[in-house]
């Protein structure tokens, strides 16, 4: 209920649009329902004026046949128009608000869980929210809204008429979604357990074709999936069975109330309690009233995944979340870590061991080590993703001999320019990608950059140039040409200090010449300082000073001549085709 | 998308028509008990009216029926109605199960069939998504939109033909509307579906941005510009309603004309019918049950509106089904008459090989060399020079466009390639868990040799791993399973090989990634391997070719040179250039 309201309040803006869209669905429902009840009272009149051969008033029902005609259509198309403007409007609202609140927790709070997963889910739950109104709130308030007047309707004529729809709209309305709900509980949990299992096995095999084809399994694979697939669709069956059964149940509730209602006027009837016109309105009235209800088990259906979805969403931006205190601009200077030992939040082996290292200002500092050495860590830890100063870690961090911690983190982003491994390129045109590091890139520059790792003769070549689309929707580049734009990204940033982590991972040996002698040549003449992690031994000799690690502690640290006739590690890793 | 012929078009929906047989029936039984219930209707509307017509003008004379009878009747009508409604929808949904199951094993034996390069090409985590969202978006094009085109044919026309003998005017009203709503349907649609085309992209890409701004949200935070981009979803969304309004105006507009017509005419039909009914031209009941039924003449159309969006998911998703489906495979799968065999020890020679890859320049060319017996081969090169083609090649997976590979003199083709690798292991730089038991991943069947398991994983070096596990070889691993480090992976993998002993192990250098203890433990093993067996590596380091046979250096497609580490020192070319010492 708390989630349900919290909503509710998020979406305060929108109400007005919200509750005019709704109006107008109740008074498009009313003058339906009224339609054919009128409709059938009016022939009726005419039967008994044509029998009884009185002149009868048939100017006013037919005219109002019409209005209602009009009515009906024309709302309806407001009605549709009005509301889903309101849903757009509480999307962007909602999305926006979401983000919002997100962004000061990534990526902090990725360690917690396996990141694909936590972002498949974010998105997953604001995805859910987007028919929040329309499928849940409006057929409910239009529910809460027209059944009493359709009750009150109904009462003019008869009491226990209107006592007794009002009970059969509640069954059909409430009642029966429930019981639906509750026998398909169990199943719909195996429902989504076997999906996710499906999804798993056909991701999992696919991208491992040619280990199932060489073993000899692909067979038994597809027999696997196609096991899954049966169990997954018997339990959806039985789920279609429930649902199917609750449609015929609905159905019988609508028919036999109708016929029902006919037996409890009879007797009215009889004692002219009310005439002929109306016992047929009546019954044609009761036949159309469920409409008013007819949304609804949808409605009860969404509405625990929907405030599901919300109360996830609201327990990740209500976690704490990493105080930036810093307040001091960053000062072109040192980088220094001192005995730096760290540990993630909630985790009880270091990730990093008594590191003690520095980065002089125009140093070029390499990082070597097998993956899981904490590389990335030290890297994360420099960007300020997470506090240095917090419980267990001990030692320092410093720049310019200021302490990481009270350092502004957007002075330290300006200042330090990283390309990571996990960079991620948007589905944007080339250009937009370039201007995500700098928002005012000149042409001149975007050009420049791209020449220097290589990209701008096949840039050039494409049709539309700088504004090619990238991602799903546009173009797909290669692995390689995704790590040389993300390389042009860094060259465009105006930091004192470039990070790059693996560059030149997956590049041929021409490539991987061109731009790594641009970037050298970047750093020399710009005057800044490089670290550079790698696996491969290309261009070590040029670096001032070599880092050798090993699970999260510095083994080794010299220039390659003092290292390549010490270090071991450091012998294999120049042996590299 | 855009340029889509009207031949592929024809194509496509040939072959979802095409599809139905594979619901055995279920999706016709689905249509007939629809539409039969459909029929029922008319009958259900004029019992109702026939039962308001005894109640209210019961004074006048006496009914050939007692009320009682009637709701009896119309009782048991509606029962009827009610189970045929209840089966009708267990068997479209049913049917459509059947159906996607069986395009989805077929899409699955395909990919299979056409293997690892195509994958690649492909992308596999865009085939999971087509096999797994795509095949279920079909699910509402057969059980929603099929039947209600049958149902779009079958009730209107049951309609009339009930209404014209009592009511030709009423009957003219309703068939005169009747053309006009799928007239409307039709030129609103064209104009939708030209619009939609047009937003279409547009639509796509505001919508992946919303995703992409979550995934990218670190690396935008170091661009510091986090908070100028979460501004800009404010702006985008709001761009993102408009555009998607501007679509479903014109939706709204054609349910609009086709409310107006419905409205209208039942409107006119009442009218209608009252002032026969004063004139005294028709009787009470009949003019009840017309004005009955009209709703019901329109309600198959309007049902068919709200399925025109099940039409289009399923079409769009039925153009990629049909490309995976119709793609051509390599070599046509001759008959495997004459099953081969293979037997150890093996020689696998590859004589002037070509191959590239479609629309590309040659990955491999003029490829002339062997592997024999035993020992370790070496593969070696830059990131593209085809060292992992060739070992497609050797593997079966991509056939060279001239030349050929023989495995004991015999050449490699699509109808002996399962017979060759039944004689081969191969593990990948970062080696695959499956969901299931540590056991089944070794084995990577359901049933196994439990002696078997433990002394491969023993082999492997993960003994003292094994020996923490509460549940022991039966722990559940992969992504829902017990995390596994990568170094585990690489020592799983080698725990499959043992397993299986292939007379062939095929590996792209396993121990890139790894640590040092880890890589020393995996190249020792691999090397033991080696003295009695055939292993095939692609090398990235000096102490995994020091010891090999043969060592290939692969240069843009070509073999540059070949020979022992010493061989190779010796010549002082590429090989001797990468080495350190």
């Amino acid at each position: 209920m708390k989630v349900f309201f919290r909503l509710i309040k998020l979406l305060k803006p929108q109400l007005p649009l919200m509750l005019l869209g709704a109006l107008l669905s109740v008074i498009t429902v009313l003058a339906n329902i009224s339609l054919l009840a009128i409709s059938g009272w009016f022939i009726t009149l005419m039967a008994i004026g044509g029998i009884t051969g009185i002149t009868v008033n048939y100017f006013t029902p037919a005219a109002i046949i019409r209005f209602l005609a009009i009515v009906r259509t024309a709302g309806r198309y407001a009605e549709r128009m009005l509301t889903h403007r309101a849903t757009f409007n509480a999307l962007a609202h909602m999305r926006h608000y979401f983000y919002q609140q997100l962004e000061p927790l990534l990526p902090y709070y990725q360690m917690d869980l396996r990141s694909g997963d936590l972002l498949a889910r974010l998105q997953q739950d604001i995805d859910n929210l987007d028919n929040f109104y329309l499928r849940v709130l409006l057929p409910i308030f239009v529910a809460l809204i027209s059944v009493p007047i359709v009750c009150y309707a109904l009462a003019l004529f008869s009491i226990t008429v209107a006592w007794f729809m009002l009970s059969a709209l509640l069954i059909v309305a409430i009642v029966l979604p429930m019981m639906s709900y509750f026998s398909s509980k169990k199943l719909a949990k195996e429902k989504t357990r076997l999906e996710s299992h499906l999804t798993e096995t056909l991701v999992n095999g696919i991208s491992a074709v040619k280990t199932l084809l060489v073993y000899q399994v692909a067979i038994s694979y597809q027999r696997s999936i196609a096991s899954i697939t049966q169990q997954y669709y018997d339990i959806r069956y039985k789920l279609v069975k429930i649902n199917a059964a609750l449609n015929a149940l609905i159905f019988l509730f609508i028919h036999l109330s109708a016929l029902a209602c006919l037996f409890i006027l009879l007797p009215k009837l009889a004692t002219g309690e009310i005439d002929s016109k109306s016992l047929v309105a009546i019954i044609l009235l009761v036949l159309v009233s469920f409409e008013t209800v007819s949304s609804m088990p949808l409605a009860l259906q969404l509405l625990p995944q929907s405030l599901a979805s919300a109360a996830r969403l609201f327990a990740i931006i209500d976690k704490d979340k990493p105080i930036d205190v810093g307040s001091r601009e960053v000062q072109q200077g040192d980088i220094q870590f001192d005995k730096f030992t760290f540990y993630y939040p909630e985790q009880s082996k270091a990730s990093l061991t008594d590191i003690t290292l520095s980065i002089k200002v125009a140093e070029k500092v390499a990082i070597v080590g097998a993956s899981g050495a904490g590389k990335s860590t030290l890297i994360n830890l420099l960007m300020g993703f997470w506090p240095t100063k917090n419980g267990v870690n001990t030692g320092s961090i410093s720049i310019a001999e200021h302490e990481l911690s009270q350092l502004k983190q957007v002075s330290l982003r300006e200042n330090i320019a990283l390309m990571s491994q996990q960079g991620h390129i948007f589905d944007a045109s080339i250009a937009d990608n370039l201007r995500l590091a700098k928002h005012d890139v000149t042409n001149e520059e975007m050009r420049n950059a791209c020449k220097q790792v290589n990209l701008l003769e096949f840039i050039e070549s494409l049709p539309n140039g700088f504004n090619t689309w990238l991602g799903s929707t546009g173009i797909g580049l290669s692995g390689g040409q995704i790590q040389r734009l993300q390389m042009a990204q860094v060259f465009i940033r105006s930091a004192q200090v470039l990070v790059l982590d693996e560059p030149t991972k997956g590049l041929d040996r021409n490539n991987e010449k061109i731009v790594m002698n641009s970037l050298l040549t970047h750093v020399e003449q710009q005057h800044k300082s490089l670290l550079l992690i790698t696996h491969k031994p290309f261009m070590l000799e040029k670096m001032d000073k070599i880092i050798v690690m090993e699970q999260g502690r510095i083994i080794a640290q010299g220039s390659h001549n003092e290292l390549i006739n010490t270090n071991d590690y450091y012998q294999k890793l120049l042996n590299y085709f | 998308m855009k340029d889509k012929t009207e031949q592929q078009k024809k194509q496509v929906n040939g072959w979802l028509k095409a599809q139905k047989k594979h619901a055995h029936g279920r999706l016709s039984r689905a249509i007939a008990l629809g539409s039969l219930s459909g029929l029922l209707m008319i009958l259900q509307t004029a019992i109702l009216a026939y039962l308001i017509d005894i109640v209210i003008f019961s004074s006048e004379e006496e009914p050939i029926f007692t009320l009682t009878q009637v709701s009896f009747v119309l009782v048991a009508v509606i029962f009827i109605r009610a189970v045929f409604g209840y089966f009708s929808e267990c068997y479209s949904r049913r049917g459509a199960m059947l159906i996607k199951a069986n395009i989805r094993s077929r899409l699955l034996h395909r990919l299979f069939q056409l293997g690892p390069s195509y994958t690649q090409t492909k992308g596999s985590a865009k085939l999971a998504s087509l096999l797994n969202q795509g095949i279920d978006s079909l699910e509402d094009y057969f059980a929603g939109y099929l039947p209600v085109i049958a149902y779009c044919a079958v009730i209107p026309f049951a309609i009339l033909i009930a209404v014209f003998p009592i009511d030709w005017q009423s009957g003219l009203i309703l068939l005169f509307t009747a053309p006009m709503v799928p007239f409307f349907m039709i030129l609103i649609g064209h104009k939708a579906q030209r619009l939609n085309q047009e937003h279409w992209t547009k639509l796509q890409r505001m919508s992946s941005h919303f995703l992409d701004i979550i995934q990218g949200l670190t690396q935008l935070k170091i661009f510091n510009a986090s908070r100028r981009e979460i501004a800009a979803v404010k702006t985008i969304s709001d761009d993102y309603g408009d555009e998607t309004m501007g679509i479903l105006k014109i939706a709204f507009l054609s349910s609009f004309v086709l409310e107006f017509l419905a409205s209208i005419s039942i409107a006119l039909v009442a009218v209608v019918l009252g002032f026969r009914l004063y004139y005294g031209d028709v009787d009470y009941v009949f003019a009840l049950w017309v004005l009955l039924l009209a709703p019901e003449f329109y309600l198959p159309f309007r049902q068919l509106g709200t399925q025109y969006h099940a039409k289009m998911a399923g079409v769009t998703a039925a153009e990629d089904l049909v490309e995976v489906l119709n793609q051509a495979q390599t070599k046509s799968q001759d008959q495997q008459n004459n099953r081969p065999e293979f037997g150890s020890p093996f020689t696998v020679d590859i004589e002037q090989a070509n191959f590239a890859y479609p629309d590309r320049t040659n990955a491999l060319t003029h490829i002339n060399t062997s592997f024999a017996e035993q020992g370790l081969y070496a593969v070696i090169g830059d990131s593209g020079s085809g060292k992992s083609t060739l070992i497609d090649m050797v593997l079966g997976f991509v056939q060279p466009n001239s030349g050929q590979v023989l495995i004991n003199h015999v050449p490699l083709r699509s109808d002996n390639r399962d017979a060759w690798l039944q004689h081969c292991g191969w593990i990948a730089q970062q080696a695959e868990v499956f969901h299931g038991s540590l056991a089944f991943n070794v084995a990577l069947s359901e049933t196994y040799d439990n002696d078997l398991v433990h002394e491969a994983l023993t082999k492997a070096g993960l003994a003292e791993y094994l020996s923490s596990l509460e549940g022991g070889i039966e722990t559940q691993v992969g992504e829902s399973g017990a995390g596994l480090s990568g170094g585990q992976v690489q020592r799983l993998a080698l725990a499959r090989v043992f397993y299986h002993q292939p007379d062939v192990l095929i590996l792209d250098e396993p121990t890139s990634h790894l640590d040092q203890q880890t890589e020393q433990l995996i190249t020792e093993s691999i090397n033991a391997y080696a003295k009695d067996h055939l292993v095939i590596v692609i090398a990235h380091r000096l102490h995994t070719v020091i010891n090999a046979k043969n060592i290939i250096v692969l240069e843009q497609g070509q073999i540059i040179e070949s020979g022992t580490h010493q061989e190779l020192l010796a010549q002082n070319n590429y090989y001797a250039k990468q080495i350190n010492i």
